[in-house]
């Protein structure tokens, strides 16, 4: 064989060998510290869970966004610890029927120097309010089926609903509703990267689906009084909100000091608690329900199998499994600190009886489908072992989110169960019966197809009326709804905040306020 | 010293300085070229029809997903006709193909971000990763084969070689996240010399680099130390040793130029291959390239992203084949001949 030969001059392999060095020379470099007992956080890294959908507040719908919306914008109500309204931009409000008055506090600026006012505030909820913005949380804000219009005079800003609605005030609390100056509502579009509001933090700079770094606002001095918000210490004067979606990759940058604060599902924060001086806090986030499938051919529109059901699963088993222990079982469309709770309802539940669940499920073919939200679906699989304890035939299906989610919306749907996983944010446990009532998908968000006239015959006065009627009618409608086993709560969903050495904030519902973020050095 | 070998009659064209001789190499060369380019545009081609149906089939339903559970039907149905994913097939595909030809690729359904200046925030950094890796080949893949052959034909010793085949074995046969994980684990966790999350300059690309190139640097080692066993067992190095040449000249005049043809276009094969690697080492390493945004991407149904990433990629590579056929052209005229015959 013939070889034709090629010379490589020296200085090629001289590079070679550079290049080797350089690699190894960076070996020695640039050692990192462990966070130490009350660091400089001038510039604070917080954790998020994904990329965010927008700076716009009435577009935003996932968990990161609520985070950056709560940095750039105030809302004109706030949730306390205990799940209190508390005051936001407004000093004082008042509900009367279908109207709510509120009057907006005075010396609140925007971040471009715009003086707060009853109009501003009129016209940034105006444009939530209008159907055609699509804010995904609209219903929440304002309940299914209605509408709402904003006025603005002076300080004064009134609300006027089509009807009546119970969780109005829960609803103006939630991030998504968060008032967007003149110039943001003129022209939306600066709002994707940019923001204009009120709020602690401007926008800066962002990697899209990375970093999203904030600046913080001099002179902002209309932090809601929280009962749990630290008193004292300094402000972060640059945020950086990073987006890790892994939970081990979030322990390793809080263990070697690259994320101060960031919140866990899993019990991968038990590495960082390991360290001096971390805090945590269990914060309950989303609640999980057991979606009985009652449209028509599914062995699930037979109301003793549904008991049998409710029978051959240990809710606190399930809750272990579901998040560590650390959630809390709910009998409830909601949490146990949103208005209204009953915990009466409680005494509904059939007792945890495999024997007796084995009678009604014994060969029974059940198709269940869940997301892998929560622990990667653990609930899920649990659901599917109890049954099959019970004599059931059971198919699992594990689905991504998203998967999941869509799956859900189809007309067409071939799981008997589901573990709904859903996060209302508003504290009201009113947005929940949406999923309980009307027509199927796609045509509406019944999702198991519940057929129970006596429950939809209350529910619109647990909607339109307020305070202790309103409670009684959402009683009456959840007994309803459980006593025919169309839905059975389960259990709530915590996510466990760890926050380095000298670092606190107000945490509700498993999101930091940033507008509360202290560190001490 | 050099032993120049003149091949085949194939290549007087390239040898003989006359004009007659030149216009046949342009004409080889142009023949050569013009193949290599109608490839490259059939893949662009394949890469497009391929694009814009593969992402029907990501399951989910983009609108929900952006909305979530609680919006209404009528919300969701508002915000499909604001992604233009009402329109008729026919219609999107055309939005589609008239993008690109006027470099469009639409924007982000979850950031609304232009997904020409996404690809143009990561790419950068994805690069830099699938390069570091490559370097890492490189600087580990050549010395390392050259090395064990160089000792195997020496002392032929069992034990090098049993070590070295257990060692490439093991590093050849694991996966990019386990390899970065280990890597995260010793030099970030335990030791702290470098960043958990990479990414911050040269400093924050070593452990995502070694994670990309160790395995295939484990392969071109092998290949390397074939081709080094080869070439020391031929008729013109031992006329070169009987000539009292040092190891050393030996070693930089005649093993490497011959051996780096073969693994230089082997690198360039390895540098596509590296560039899938990164896309499970960026999110081992929490860093925000074009790897991290496509598992986002797909997790979120977010279509244009999806399209545009898969569509670059898939360029870069097609690309980098050009680059290495030119290369393996000038390298071995002989190629011109069949590629201009094919």
């Amino acid at each position: 064989m013939l070889i034709s030969q090629t010379r490589i001059p020296v200085a090629g392999a001289i590079a070679l060998g550079a290049a080797a060095a350089l690699v190894l020379s960076a070996c020695a470099g640039g050692a990192n510290s462990g966070p130490s007992a009350g660091g400089d956080y001038s510039t604070m890294t917080v954790q998020i869970d994904g990329p965010v959908t927008s700076y716009d507040p009435a577009l935003g719908a996932t968990f990161q966004d609520t985070v950056v919306l709560l940095s750039l914008y105030d809302t004109l109500l706030t949730r306390d610890a205990n799940g209190d309204i508390i005051s936001g931009l407004a000093s004082d409000w008042n509900v009367d029927g279908a109207v709510a008055d509120f009057v907006i506090r005075d010396g609140v600026t925007c971040s471009d120097g715009e003086a707060l006012t009853g109009e501003v505030v009129a016209a940034s909820l105006n444009r939530y309010f209008d159907p055609e913005t699509a804010a995904p949380f609209l219903t929440n804000v304002i309940g299914a089926g209605n509408t709402a219009s904003a006025t603005g005079d002076g300080q004064n800003l009134r609300i006027q609903l089509a009807q009546p609605y119970g969780g109005l005030l829960q609803g103006l609390t939630i991030a998504y509703t968060g008032i967007v100056c003149s110039a943001g509502v003129a022209d939306p579009d600066t709002l994707t990267t940019g923001s204009n509001g009120t709020g602690a933090y401007v926008a800066d700079t962002q990697v899209a689906g990375a970093t999203y770094t904030l600046a913080a606002r001099e002179g902002y001095e209309w932090t809601p009084d929280f009962s749990d918000a630290p008193s004292s210490g300094e402000r972060p004067s640059t945020l950086i909100l990073s987006a890790v979606t892994d939970e081990n990759t979030r322990a390793n940058l809080q263990t070697t000091g690259e994320i101060q604060i960031s919140g866990y599902t899993t019990d991968a924060w038990e590495r960082v608690m390991n360290q001096e001086g971390w805090t945590k806090e269990v914060s309950q986030q989303s609640g999980t329900y057991l979606m009985f499938n009652q449209n028509e051919g599914h062995p699930t529109t037979d109301p003793e199998v549904r008991k049998a059901i409710a029978q051959a699963i240990d809710i606190d088993r399930l809750n272990q499994v579901q998040s560590y222990g650390e959630g809390e079982t709910i009998t409830n469309l909601g949490q146990r600190d949103y208005p209204c709770y009953d915990e009466s309802l409680g005494d509904l539940y059939p007792k945890h009886d495999v024997a007796a669940a084995t009678d009604v499920l014994k060969g029974l073919k059940l198709a269940v489908s869940g997301t892998t939200l929560l622990a990667g679906g653990d609930a899920n699989a649990y659901l599917a072992s109890a049954l099959e304890e019970a004599g059931a035939e059971v198919s699992l299906q594990n689905l991504e989110n998203s998967q999941w989610a869509a799956a859900l919306f189809k007309p067409a749907n071939d799981w008997d169960l589901t573990i709904l996983v859903y996060a209302n944010t508003t504290g009201s446990l009113l947005p929940a019966s949406a999923f309980f009532t009307g027509p199927i998908p796609p045509n509406g968000q019944n999702l198991s197809g519940v057929n129970n006239p006596d429950a939809d015959a209350i529910l619109p006065i647990a909607l339109t009326s307020t305070g202790e009627e309103s409670c009684a009618a959402f009683s009456e409608y959840q007994t309803s709804l459980i006593e025919n086993m169309n839905v059975l709560p389960l259990a709530s969903a915590p996510v466990n905040m760890v926050l380095a050495p000298g670092v606190d904030a107000h945490i509700m519902q498993g999101f930091v306020y940033p507008n509360t973020i202290r560190y001490t050095k | 010293m050099t032993i120049a070998v003149v091949p085949e009659r194939a290549t007087d064209a390239f040898t003989d300085g006359s004009s007659a001789a030149r216009r046949e190499s342009a004409r080889l060369w142009i023949g050569y070229l013009l193949g290599r380019l109608a490839g490259l545009v059939g893949v662009v081609l394949v890469l497009v029809i391929i694009t814009f149906l593969l992402v029907k089939l990501v399951p989910g339903d983009p609108a929900r997903t952006i909305v979530g559970l609680s919006a209404t039907p009528e919300q969701v149905e508002i915000v499909r006709d604001r992604l233009g994913l009402n329109d008729p097939f026919f219609v999107q595909a055309w939005h589609y193909v008239s993008g690109l030809f006027t470099g469009d690729l639409g924007r982000s359904f979850v950031t609304q971000q232009h997904i020409i200046e996404m690809i143009g925030q990561r790419l950068p950094l994805t690069a830099s990763v699938a390069l570091g890796g490559l370097l890492v080949v490189l600087v580990i893949g050549f010395p390392i084969g050259i090395g064990i052959a160089m000792l195997e034909h020496r002392k032929r010793s069992r034990a090098v070689s049993g070590s070295y085949n257990t060692v490439v074995g093991i590093l050849g046969a694991m996966p990019e996240y386990i390899t970065g994980t280990v890597l995260v684990i010793v030099f970030a966790l335990t030791l702290q010399w470098f960043p958990v999350q990479g990414g911050q300059g040269l400093h924050g690309l070593v452990l995502p680099a070694l994670a990309v190139g160790l395995a295939p640097a484990a392969a071109l080692s092998r290949i390397v130390r074939n081709e080094t066993r080869t070439i020391l067992s031929k008729e013109y190095i031992a006329t070169a040793r009987s000539k009292r040449i040092s190891s050393a000249r030996l070693l930089l005049g005649h093993v490497l130029p011959n051996v780096a043809t073969s693994a230089l276009t082997m690198g360039g094969i390895l540098l596509v291959a590296l560039l899938g690697g990164t896309v499970i080492v960026e999110n081992v390493f929490n860093l925000p390239g074009l790897g991290t945004q496509i598992v986002q991407s797909i997790l979120a149904s977010d279509y244009p992203a999806i399209q545009g990433i898969i569509l670059t990629l898939g360029v870069l590579a097609a690309l980098v084949n050009l680059a290495i056929d030119v290369v393996l052209g000038l390298l071995d005229p002989r190629i011109l001949m069949k590629g201009a015959a094919a």
